[in-house]
């Protein structure tokens, strides 16, 4: 039956072309497009690291000198970085707060960003020579807990880092590059700041992600503990600190603003104060907008060309089915049955469909080749390939499908007699 | 003799009524498409109220810090208040400079006195040009004035909707409100801005003096939170600025102690900005155009095919006809023209068709269509304008061509007694 198909494909070239071309086109569109799908989806849902989940950032800032309350130079006796130890202590002594950290240009979806030259004291690998930057996260101990950050073994990172000055925790990306998988990575130096400091790793923590749509890289937290705290704050400005709160419970915008006001006066440590609070998710949202827009747009033009098979489709077949009404007509007065006859036109369009296939894995393979595939964030596997090939032949097969019912449906209710008037 | 193909158009169109549907709605969603890009493009680059002067602004938006001996990268983000007073406050190519603080994260709560009626929103902090550079649409009230700006005075103007939830009312101008718990006495208040207006928008607008961060800068006053647009002089060109901003910045770098400021690729058209604001490299604008290029031809491509198919056989019907006219001494050039004028009767009833889907589209997905780095937008007249019809018209006849060249070339190659013997 192929065959005879293939021959009655053969002599219809004509029209057939015309579809053909449009299938090959769309089809090789619509593969590249369900890769950059599967990849983001994929990313997507790889665990990202830690957990925002009821996390607020209150928003700081420093009395002006002419606002009611300020505390003048002569009477001032602290500093900042005691004023936002006081203050987290005050906002952590509430019952409904679980977690308070401070935390550097570090917070998760924040578009901060520090990087930092380190390389392993005592590493014999490729960074030991030369410094090469990393990601640098500044922040408070509390910060594992409150996000949830864990050992790359299953602890707490917390657990190991707290009460300890001049730590540093790095990801599973880092601690592979500096010691290729060697053992006891923990205990280990490096250098940073151009040889001039050695910090100890306290703990490997599980990779980490700056956000769901991105890869995880290396990078390193520095704790804010001590020593570092007070130099880091001070340098900073107490004011510029991203405060992360995590509350008990899930509360609304509203209930958050009415919590705040019934804290009054424990809001405020000399002269720093907190004015606003923002929930996390809200940073994350305008984060991963734009990936999200970038979906839409490819959702939509994926439609658009589905929609333009099925017209294609629909109007190749209908045109066909008028010209070969005697065809019809004469095999049904012969005995071919209604449904053999639709599995002709069904098989018809969906060869036309398979004879794409060799041209778009051509198509494919040059992709690959020439590094137009996402493959930074996804490796390219045998999977990769088969569900998006797969997805891709599914979608248009339904899209032919659904084009030829249509056609048919009229074509095989013509009486054979009636058909047979046209030969 | 056009009178004749538009009939013989029309007749045509009713003779074959699902094929008719078929073309039409393959070519009004094609002309659909595109236009939406179309006009998303216009509404991100042409100017509008109160961005009226896009084609003649150039934006200083981040520069660069890094060691003066090392070459070491400090911090690269907004621009600090002692890098715009000596280097872009004085740029003589610049018909007017503006400062702007604005933060994009948060909003800022706006009280009425008593503390009952709320409203929280984005403030801009800005200078008294911001107000030459952009044309707001004043309701009632001035700007902030030169003197309020130079004494750090509290005045504020305020969008239309804000004026309404504090005061009740748009007349508001010598009221007083809570911006951040200081008070500010209204001195204005402006129709509500479209968020396409992506560097004027904002509801609140303040003096940066008024504020607390203006005098905030770091890496010797190269970094801060600030950004910068310019309003290029009439006569003067982009390389002046350019040039002149080089010098300034070359100028101010050798009185800097251990940092120097890197401003890279910039200052930035509106299109540059927009494709690339806020980035460190050179704005790939080759690359961006083929992107939107290959994007819009595939748009058109594939229900070309379509429509190349569908006019083929329908002229293989009537290529007695057309036989007969070209033994009667029609030329071929006649009969590709007739072929393609039948044509795009059909391609323009699909392209008015899809330019009014297209707006019933931008409206009916506003919300990811539109939605801006500020937030979600809705349609503004600037979206319809001669353009977006020229442009329609335009890809209408690309259409057509693409469509119906082929099959009319085709046709008429048919040898007259072949055609004629059909």
């Amino acid at each position: 039956m192929i065959k005879h198909i293939l021959k009655i494909m053969w002599n219809q070239r004509r029209t057939n072309g015309w579809i053909f071309a449009e299938l090959l086109i769309v089809a090789g569109v619509l593969w590249v497009m369900v890769d950059t799908f599967w990849v983001d989806n994929r990313t997507y849902h790889a665990p990202l690291g830690f957990d925002i989940e009821n996390v607020w950032r209150f928003k700081l800032g420093k009395l002006n000198a002419k606002a009611p309350g300020y505390v003048v130079d002569s009477l001032y006796h602290s500093s900042d970085p005691e004023d936002l130890t006081q203050l987290m202590n005050q906002i952590r002594q509430n019952p409904e707060v679980e977690d308070v950290c401070v935390t550097f240009y570090s917070c998760p979806y924040s578009n901060g960003n520090s990087w930092r030259p380190v390389k392993p004291v005592d590493g014999d690998t490729l960074y030991a020579k030369t410094m090469e930057s990393f990601q640098m996260r500044n922040v408070t101990p509390e910060y594992f807990r409150l996000f949830r950050i864990q050992t790359n073994d299953g602890g707490q990172v917390y657990d190991k880092i707290k009460g300890r000055h001049n730590a540093i925790v790095i990801t599973p990306e880092m601690a592979e590059g500096f010691y290729h998988g060697a053992p006891n990575i923990v205990g280990r130096r490096v250098y940073h700041s151009e040889n001039e400091q050695t910090s100890e790793i306290a703990a490997v923590s599980t990779s980490i992600r700056s956000n769901e749509y991105e890869r995880p890289e290396a990078s390193f937290y520095q704790c804010l503990e001590g020593e570092i705290f007070n130099s880091v704050v001070s340098g900073f400005g107490a004011e510029r600190a991203e405060f992360c709160v995590r509350m008990k419970r899930a509360y609304t915008q509203d209930e958050m603003n009415r919590f705040l006001d019934g804290m009054g006066d424990r809001l405020t440590v000399n002269n720093l104060y907190v004015y606003g609070v923002t929930p996390i998710s809200y940073f994350r949202e305008g984060h991963l907008e734009y990936y999200e827009r970038e979906a839409s747009n490819k959702m939509s033009l994926m439609a658009f060309m589905l929609v333009n098979v099925f017209f294609g489709i629909i109007g190749t077949f209908w045109l066909r089915m008028q010209n070969r009404k005697g065809e019809i007509g004469l095999r049904m007065a012969l005995g071919a049955h209604r449904i053999t006859l639709q599995r002709y036109m069904y098989t018809e369009g969906l060869c036309l469909l398979a004879l794409t296939l060799p041209l778009i894995i051509i198509f494919a393979f040059n992709m690959v080749y020439m590094d137009r595939l996402d493959t930074y964030r996804q490796p390219l596997t045998a999977m990769r390939f088969l569900v998006t090939f797969g997805l891709t032949y599914l979608l248009m097969a339904a899209m032919i499908c659904i084009g030829i019912w249509f056609p048919v449906r009229k074509a095989v209710r013509l009486a054979p007699a009636e058909a047979l008037h046209y030969e | 003799m056009i009178k004749q193909y538009l009939k013989q158009a029309f007749r045509l169109l009713g003779e074959n009524k699902l094929l008719s549907v078929i073309s039409i709605i393959g070519t009004a969603l094609a002309i659909c498409m595109v236009m939406v890009i179309v006009i998303l493009y216009i509404a991100k680059t042409a100017g509008f109220r109160p961005e009226v002067n896009r084609d003649r602004t150039y934006y200083l938006s981040v520069a660069m810090s890094v060691g003066k001996d090392d070459g070491r990268r400090l911090s690269f983000g907004s621009i600090g208040l002692p890098l715009i007073r000596e280097c872009y406050y004085p740029l003589e190519c610049a018909e007017v400079t503006t400062a702007i603080i604005r933060d994009r994260w948060n909003n800022q709560s706006a009280l009425s006195m008593d503390g009952l009626k709320s409203s929280n929103g984005k403030v801009i902090q800005t200078d008294p040009a911001f107000w030459k550079l952009f044309s707001f649409d004043f309701i009632e009230g001035k700007p902030f004035t030169e003197a309020d700006f130079d004494s750090g005075i509290r005045t504020v103007v305020l969008s239309e909707h804000v004026a309404r939830a504090l005061f009740g009312s748009e007349r508001a101008v010598g009221k007083e409100m809570k911006l951040n718990f200081n008070v500010f006495r209204v001195c204005g208040v402006v129709k509500d801005v479209s968020r396409f207006a992506n560097t004027a928008w904002a509801e609140m607008w303040i003096p940066y003096t008024a504020g607390t961060e203006y005098n905030t800068y770091w890496s010797e006053g190269i970094n801060g939170h600030f950004n910068c647009c310019v309003l290029l002089k009439e006569g003067v060109t982009e390389e002046e600025l350019c040039q002149e901003v080089q010098s300034r910045i070359a100028k101010f770098n050798s009185t800097l102690s251990d940092c120097k400021a890197d401003i890279g690729y910039q200052p930035n058209s509106q299109i540059m900005e927009w494709l690339n604001g806020g980035n460190e490299g050179k704005a790939d604008m080759a690359g961006a155009f083929l992107r939107y290029g290959i994007i819009l031809f595939i748009l058109l491509l594939v229900p070309a095919f379509n429509l190349s198919g569908i006019t083929l056989s329908r002229m293989r019907k009537r290529i007695a006809e057309l036989g007969v006219r070209r033994a009667f001494g029609a030329s071929k050039g006649n009969i590709i023209g007739q072929v393609l004028f039948e044509n795009l009767v059909f391609t323009l009833v699909g392209g008015l068709l899809g330019l009014c889907f297209s707006y019933v589209a931008i409206w009916l997905l506003r919300d990811w269509l539109l939605v801006t780095s500020l937030g979600d937008a809705g349609l503004s007249g600037g979206m319809l304008n001669g353009y977006v019809f020229l442009a329609a018209f335009l890809f209408c006849l690309v259409m057509n061509l693409m469509s119906a060249g082929i099959p009319a070339w085709r046709v008429s190659q048919v040898n007259i007694i072949d055609s004629i013997n059909n």
